[in-house]
């Protein structure tokens, strides 16, 4: 506990990018054989949206309320994919998914718009806060994934069918939609746990990229699926390892390492399956050239671009009033630098405050007592703030050595014209 | 649940038919802020000759407000705007553009800059986004300082005489007696009485010297320090103590009360925290034993917790506006607020 190292901070995040990808590898394989790419996007959204819709009936959105009423929109969402799954193609169903997918984003917006903290908890849904996954958050993922697992195991042979082949499967005797489902049903209940931590964009690649590179190598499922989970594993090694050696946020990271490790084995997997190698293998080096050849351009255009006129806002920045810095400061009275009786006499007439006055007067008595008294007296009648007086008061005793006990400071010239005679008397007999 | 309905439908109606928040009684001038706190001290000086309306509420972070339509209505129907005028509200000019409300803008004259002779801090030598979201003019968070809040009212004081030079006498009265209620809820009734307004915001400028010149001067063989009342005094508990901050927003704050923000939960300014940055966060304050975490109420307070349960601190949670807590609804009810929760950590 003392020992503070990358486990104490990494561990929690490792361990849960594991988990998802231990279900989501498997999830994704479905998803690529249905050809519903974006159905995760859309449900990931929907639950989203059930947390956000939560957050404003007052429940915090890592609560377990949020949790279930999220489920509850999830299995809306999946109700409508299991029954909108037609054969007849008129509408293909990506179309609704995609519908789907904006309209709860949307939503999400104007719901969040309302709340505080509504911009960050946006941010939040997106890409998610992995780093900050909590104990209780991981076993419950663990557990809940499997189960998911296990039912998917038992139920293995008509839901596999159903994803890979539907006209056989109804055919074989198979209600469709009954298995649709409850395959979106696990799959929104994945999916709604998922997304708390990870955030939308992570589930995302968490379930579609090592579903795409198995589909490139083998078309087995074991064999797709142990590609899946090795890869998922790299990745979450590589994300997170970068994460914190360069101090980089970590959910965006892995998505990142997705793409990269998804570009280099397509690469891989194009020369290694063609027929002629050699010929195979220039097109990628062209082909990255041409690539770098692309990148170099753009990051040439916006250096140039941004040293233009272009690059200004045309709606201007303007600030009339930016204020001068520190303005308003009264000169600290310290900072009286001339011994010069003459100029401190000629500053003191000057001086617009008490508070000043008292300063210079206070300097002028050390040099010359008789004229500094008359200062000090003047100041000490016309002062409107009790403890200039109770300064310039004291500075008159000292000088005259005696203390004037009748002098009350609390009050100004007029209430005290009377006690200040003594102290006039005094100043007035100097000589 | 009723509670949860009336929001459901409130949020249909803002969505259908925005409304104004402000009562639109007969005649009063309109005063719109972007932020609430500005609005509250606009209430102070205007008094029942105005009504404020504002955008964003005490419990929001000013730096994102998304544009909706009934914020440019809101703009449409002011007779005064007033805003930071700093680089604080980047999402304003394109609010009043929408408005089509063309006096209220920067420079116009129904319209105030907030920030106008306020004594600047932390206006940043290199500009540059690079460092995070750096604001150029110097940090734009002072409405927490009770004394930048006079200036504020100064210049609400100065916007409202303009429209409305009749009534200039009542905004000067009103302006006098804010002044002299934000003076006495800092430094107390008796020293007010004894050095005056003057000598002590010039003291304040330095306030670690004006605790030291406290200590040392007296009145009436009484040293100054004992007459110290009001939210300084409050505030003498945590002087000089070690804090971490979520976010970089507390400059004004710390100047005043000597409060030190050792580090901040952000790396940067506006930049989410990074796993590395928070490892050697929890290791300084383990280190350093320091045991309160300042985070502003927007902000994702599972973070700041999760933090705090690490290192055995505390997290303070603060509105940072007027309005952003139940009973933080005057301008003095927030820095009540900020003063007490502090206070109350540092016990």
């Amino acid at each position: 506990m003392h020992q503070l190292g990358i486990s104490d901070l990494m561990l929690r995040a490792f361990l849960e990018c594991l988990i998802l990808v231990g279900i989501h590898a498997y999830l994704g394989l479905h998803v690529i054989r249905r050809k519903v790419i974006f159905v995760d996007l859309a449900l990931a959204q929907v639950a989203a949206l059930g947390t956000t819709v939560g957050f404003l009936f007052g429940m915090a959105p890592d609560s377990t309320a949020a949790l279930l009423f999220s489920m509850l929109f999830t299995f809306v969402a999946a109700a409508l994919f299991a029954i909108t799954r037609t054969r007849r193609d008129r509408v293909p169903q990506e179309a609704i998914i995609g519908v789907v997918f904006a309209i709860a984003a949307s939503v999400v917006i104007l719901v969040v718009d309302r709340a505080p903290h509504g911009a960050e908890h946006i941010k939040e849904v997106m890409t998610g806060a992995i780093l900050w996954v909590r104990w209780d958050a991981i076993i419950l993922a663990a557990c809940a994934y499997s189960v998911v697992g296990l039912f998917h195991y038992i139920f293995r042979r008509p839901i596999l069918a159903i994803s890979e082949d539907p006209g056989k499967a109804k055919a074989d005797g198979i209600r469709l939609w009954v298995w649709d489902f409850w395959f979106y049903l696990s799959f929104g209940l994945v999916i709604s746990i998922s997304v708390r931590t990870a955030g939308v964009l992570l589930v995302f690649v968490f379930l579609v990229v090592p579903a795409i590179i198995a589909s490139l190598i083998t078309s087995k499922l074991l064999y797709q699926l142990l590609v899946g989970w090795g890869m998922g594993f790299l990745v979450t090694v590589l994300g997170l390892g970068t994460s914190y050696l360069a101090d980089m946020p970590a959910g965006p990271s892995v998505v990142a390492f997705y793409g990269i490790v998804l570009g280099l084995a397509a690469l891989i997997i194009h020369v290694v399956s063609a027929d002629t190698k050699l010929r195979a293998f220039i097109r990628v080096i062209v082909g990255t050239l041409a690539t770098l050849g692309i990148v170099g351009f753009v990051w040439f255009s916006g250096w140039a671009l941004s040293r233009t006129e272009l690059a200004r806002s045309p709606r201007g920045h303007e600030h009339p009033h930016a204020p001068a810095l520190a303005s308003g400061a009264a000169e600290p009275k310290t900072q009286i630098a001339s011994d010069n009786l003459a100029e401190l006499e000629r500053a003191f007439d000057k001086a617009a405050d008490s508070e000043m006055k008292l300063a210079y007067a206070q300097k002028i008595a050390a040099n010359d007592p008789r004229s500094g008294a008359r200062r000090l007296l003047s100041v000490l009648k016309s002062a409107q703030v009790p403890f200039v007086r109770e300064e310039a008061l004291d500075a008159l005793s000292k000088l005259a050595g005696k203390k004037f006990a009748g002098v009350d400071t609390d009050k100004d010239y007029s209430q005290n014209a009377a006690d200040l005679r003594e102290v006039e008397e005094w100043v007035g007999s100097m000589n | 649940m009723r509670n949860s309905i009336v929001i459901m439908m409130s949020l249909l109606f803002s969505i259908l038919a925005p409304v104004s928040r402000a009562d639109s009684g007969d005649k009063k001038i309109k005063v719109v802020a972007s932020l609430s706190s500005y609005a509250a001290i606009a209430k102070e000086i205007g008094g029942d000759l105005v009504s404020t309306d504002w955008i964003v509420n005490g419990g929001q972070d000013p730096h994102f407000v998304r544009p909706r339509p009934s914020l440019a209505r809101k703009l449409a129907e002011a007779d005064l705007f007033i805003s930071t005028g700093l680089d604080l509200e980047l999402w304003a000019p394109s609010l009043i553009d929408l408005s089509g409300n063309d006096q209220i803008r920067s420079g116009q004259r129904r319209y105030v800059s907030a920030s106008q002779g306020v004594r600047m801090l932390e206006v940043p030598k290199v500009k540059s986004r690079s460092e995070g979201g750096v604001h150029i003019y110097g940090n734009p968070h002072f409405i927490i300082d009770p004394l930048a809040g006079e200036v504020v009212a100064r210049n609400i004081a100065t916007g409202l005489s303009r429209i409305d030079p009749e009534h200039q006498q009542v905004y000067t009265a009103n302006l006098k007696r804010f002044d002299d209620e934000i003076d006495r809820r800092l430094f107390g009734d008796e020293l007010v009485r004894i050095l005056g307004p003057k000598i002590l915001h010039r003291l304040a400028e330095n306030s670690n010297s004006m605790i030291e010149f406290l200590e040392k001067k007296s009145y009436k063989g009484k040293p100054l320090i004992n007459m110290l009342g009001g939210w300084l005094k409050k505030g003498l508990k945590f002087r000089g103590k070690k804090v971490v901050a979520y976010h970089k927003q507390w400059a004004y704050f710390d100047d005043l009360f000597g409060l030190e923000v050792v580090d901040h939960v952000e790396p940067r300014p506006s930049i989410p925290p990074t796993p590395r940055h928070i490892d050697q966060l929890i290791k300084q304050m383990r280190k350093e034993k320091i045991n309160v975490i300042l985070a502003a109420s927007y902000y994702d307070l599972a973070k700041v917790r999760l933090i705090a349960d690490q290192v055995g601190a505390k997290a303070v949670i603060v509105v940072m506006g007027v309005g952003g807590a139940p009973g933080v609804n005057t301008y003095f009810d927030l820095i009540d607020h900020m003063v007490d929760q502090i206070a109350a950590a540092s016990d």
